[in-house]
């Protein structure tokens, strides 16, 4: 589904990925961990389209097309979804109006007739009712004046609302108590279907509790320098970071 | 900002007709302004009859303020930014109805015309007319149209024509027919008030409330390239009256056409009185929009303005507190693409203490615009507990659009809250990438974007039919505007 290959990215000619290589299959969920400027947001970020990501070498395909030449609306189109670390406070644009207008798009670039006002509504409520938000989210201003753990839970919504194949995860969990880890887990665990997939980036071993990945990558310097079973979560939780540091000095 | 390259339009109008021309040419004529407008002055008497020799002692004071004056220019503060010179470099002439554009021109007072409701319009400009209940007054070409106009309620008020009301009820009229004139008013005003031709006339008695919405329509209509209309409006609410009024100046068809209105408003002691306009001229439309309004105590006033399209348009809107505890809410939106300019001049003055005044202004500048805020509040140096409040904020779609914004605090009083803020800025970045990160085209994300900066002014009016009017015609603009902009939003 997702094949990343030799990808190196700058950010203002300072390199941040070096030499990134990553596989994800349908059906997979992939975690990558890693210390704070390893270079997560930054790989989530290229592959959503952010402007100022300079690619410099490799090539990213997804569903066998080239990733890298699509606009970001294209490539959310084709299936892409991120959820934002920081999602963005846009005042005068309504949640619903919002997301009506993504979903239709999305609908519209799979030959599918737009949703009505009324089917709309009865989508957002239903999802929303098993993410345990308030329905007046609907007519509120797009994260505006969200508290941090409403933002988390409002970009799950919109995942679960567009149904993408491959889904992003920026440090979902962080600011997140442990119900609302929970319900936002669930939201992830119920949209898993065996043809899509997950990369989920996290600093805390916690979250994969909930969503149990196949693959664990340790990223480092903006490489990839250690993948394992689930397991390998939890050493890093006990360990932390240090040992990969050392290790990954002593090959470098 | 240069001048629009629209080519000269050769005048049609013959030597000895009463034709005025721009200000370049001033030194060159031999008649004066003086003895031009008199002679348009006469043209205009054979349409209004003058019933109080009041009447002519204005239009003969403003025509020699205006004569000492001229027309302004750039070196004039006050119009550093607006191009008179697209307007005056045309002859211009009193609009004049040889053949009616107003087919139902009757002489029975406008009070007891009641046309039905079904009545079908046939013009061009129907289209225009709201699908919501309200008292209608249509003016084609400055001329009082009764047969589209209707008046839905009855009571303790006016609802007419001003030109009308002249002949009718000369006295009442004159109490405040141009008393909100001042040495100060534009040559434009002042040319208004000399060649005014008809306009609403609203009067309302003390304690009433009007039930509908009256909207003035002023309706631009086939004029011949030279010819200029001057609307002129009247609207007092008595003491404790309340009215609201939606007014709409536009242009039915694609020739060009100019118009110097005015409005004057008499808010007196605890009444309430809102004035939304539109300014939705299209391609080629100049307006010169003055607006002047008094508020006795403890009065309310709202004022939004909506500036959609237009070659020129310029506004000045001037409140004067004259009693204290009043209170008003100036807000409004522009729009300037192309080359169009559009200049909001404000000018609030608190003569008087305990009153509190508002200011939102929203723009958009996109290709050459220019688009223009000057705010000014003056507070008196009696006017102590003075709260002042403006805001100005600006979106910038183009490199070549500008904008000029200014607020003018000039406060001689020392007990005074007073706010300003003026921002211009481009689209957030990462807000566009946001709305794209979900699939949303990138011209339909900053259209969403746009639309959703612009509704704050919107949003403020009464949940009807003209709100809608109003925010599908400002959304459709800024669909227009935007470069390749042809998506729609859902
Ligand atoms: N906009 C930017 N400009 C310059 N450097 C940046 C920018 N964004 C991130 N970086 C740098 O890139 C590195 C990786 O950051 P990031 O991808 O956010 O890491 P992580 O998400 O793993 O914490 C850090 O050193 C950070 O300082
Ligand atoms: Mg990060």
């Amino acid at each position: 589904m997702l094949s990343i290959q030799n990808l190196a990215v700058s950010i203002d000619d300072k390199a941040i990925l070096k030499d990134l290589n990553l596989d994800i299959r349908p059906g997979e969920v992939h975690a990558i961990m890693g210390p704070n400027g390893s270079g997560k947001s930054t790989l989530a970020s290229t592959l959503a389209g952010r402007d100022g990501y300079e690619v410099q070498s490799g090539s990213v395909r997804f569903l066998d097309k080239d990733l890298l030449d699509m606009d970001p609306d294209e490539r959310a189109r084709e299936g892409l979804f991120l959820a934002f670390q920081y999602p963005v406070e846009i005042p005068g644009v309504s949640v619903a109006n919002f997301l009506k207008a993504a979903l239709n798009e999305r609908r519209k670039h799979q030959g599918q007739d737009p949703l009505d006002a009324r089917q709309f509504l009865i989508e957002a409520k239903k999802e929303m009712a098993a993410l345990e938000m308030d329905p007046s989210f609907l007519s509120r201003s797009l994260n505006e004046g969200f508290s941090g753990g409403e933002k988390k839970r409002n970009e799950i919504f919109q995942m679960a609302m567009l149904q993408p194949k491959l889904a992003i995860l920026d440090e979902t969990d962080s600011g997140l108590d442990i119900d609302a880890l929970r319900i936002v887990a669930g939201g992830v665990n119920a949209l898993r279907n065996g043809q899509n997939a997950f990369l989920v980036i996290t600093h805390y071993q916690r979250l994969l509790d909930y969503i149990v990945p196949d693959f664990v990558h340790v990223l480092y310097d903006g490489r990839i320098v250690k993948t394992g079973p689930k397991e390998l979560a939890q050493e890093l939780e006990v360990r932390g970071y240090d040992w990969i540091r050392e290790e990954y000095s002593a090959i470098a | 900002m240069s001048s629009t390259p629209s080519p000269p339009i050769a005048d049609p109008v013959p030597a000895k007709s009463p034709a005025l021309d721009g200000q370049s040419q001033e030194d060159q004529r031999a008649p004066s302004y003086r003895e031009q407008m008199l002679q348009q002055l006469a043209q205009r008497q054979s349409v209004a009859p003058v019933a109080l020799p009041f009447f002519q002692e204005r239009r003969d004071l403003a025509l020699a303020a205006f004569e000492r004056q001229g027309f302004p220019d750039r070196r004039h503060e006050e119009w550093k930014y607006t191009p008179v010179s697209r307007l005056t470099r045309r002859a211009l002439r009193v609009f004049s109805p040889a053949a009616p554009a107003a087919s139902g021109a009757s002489t029975a007072p406008a009070e007891s015309a009641r046309p039905s409701k079904s009545t079908t319009q046939s013009s061009t400009w129907s289209k225009w007319l709201p699908d919501f209940d309200a008292n209608r007054l249509v003016f084609v070409n400055g001329m009082f149209d009764r047969q589209a106009s209707q008046i839905l309620d009855q009571g303790a008020f006016s609802i007419g024509s001003l030109a009308q009301a002249m002949v009718e009820q000369p006295d009442t009229v004159a109490t405040w027919f141009d008393a909100l004139a001042a040495p100060d008013w534009s040559a434009f005003a002042q040319l208004n008030t000399a060649l005014h031709q008809d306009g609403a006339w609203i009067h309302v008695q003390p304690g009433v409330a009007v039930p509908h919405p009256i909207l003035i329509l002023d309706i631009a209509e086939n004029l011949q390239a030279d010819e200029v209309l001057f609307p002129r409006h009247l609207l007092v609410a008595e003491q404790g009256s309340s009215v609201r009024v939606l007014h709409h100046s536009l242009k039915a068809e694609d020739q060009a056409s100019r118009m110097f209105s005015v409005v004057e408003t008499f808010v007196e002691r605890n009444a309430s009185v809102v004035l939304d306009t539109v300014q939705d001229g299209g391609r080629a439309a100049d307006c010169i929009h003055h607006i002047s309004v008094r508020q006795d105590r403890d009065s309310r006033f709202t004022a939004r303005t909506f500036c959609l399209q237009g070659d020129l348009i310029r506004n000045d809107l001037r409140v004067r507190f004259a009693g204290e505890n009043a209170e008003c809410h100036l807000n409004g939106f522009y729009l300037a693409a192309g080359q169009d300019v559009v200049d909001n001049h404000l000018l609030i003055d608190h003569a008087v203490p305990h009153c509190q005044s508002n200011q939102l202004y929203k723009g958009i500048a996109t290709d050459q615009g220019n688009a223009v805020f000057n705010g000014k509040i003056f507070v008196r140096p009696n006017a102590q507990k003075t709260n002042a409040y403006q805001s100005n904020k600006n979106l910038l779609l183009s490199a070549e659009a500008t904008i000029n914004t200014k607020p003018q605090l000039e406060i001689f009083a020392d007990d005074v809250k007073c706010s300003h803020g003026a921002t211009s800025g481009q689209l957030n970045p990462e807000s566009v990438f946001y709305l794209q990160a979900r699939g949303i085209l990138e011209e339909t994300a900053k259209t969403l974007l746009l639309q959703a900066f612009a509704a704050e002014v919107a949003t403020e009016l009464p949940e009807d039919a003209f709100r809608e009017y109003v925010s599908q015609r400002l959304f459709e603009r800024i669909r227009q505007v935007l470069p390749g902009a042809d998506a729609q939003t859902s």
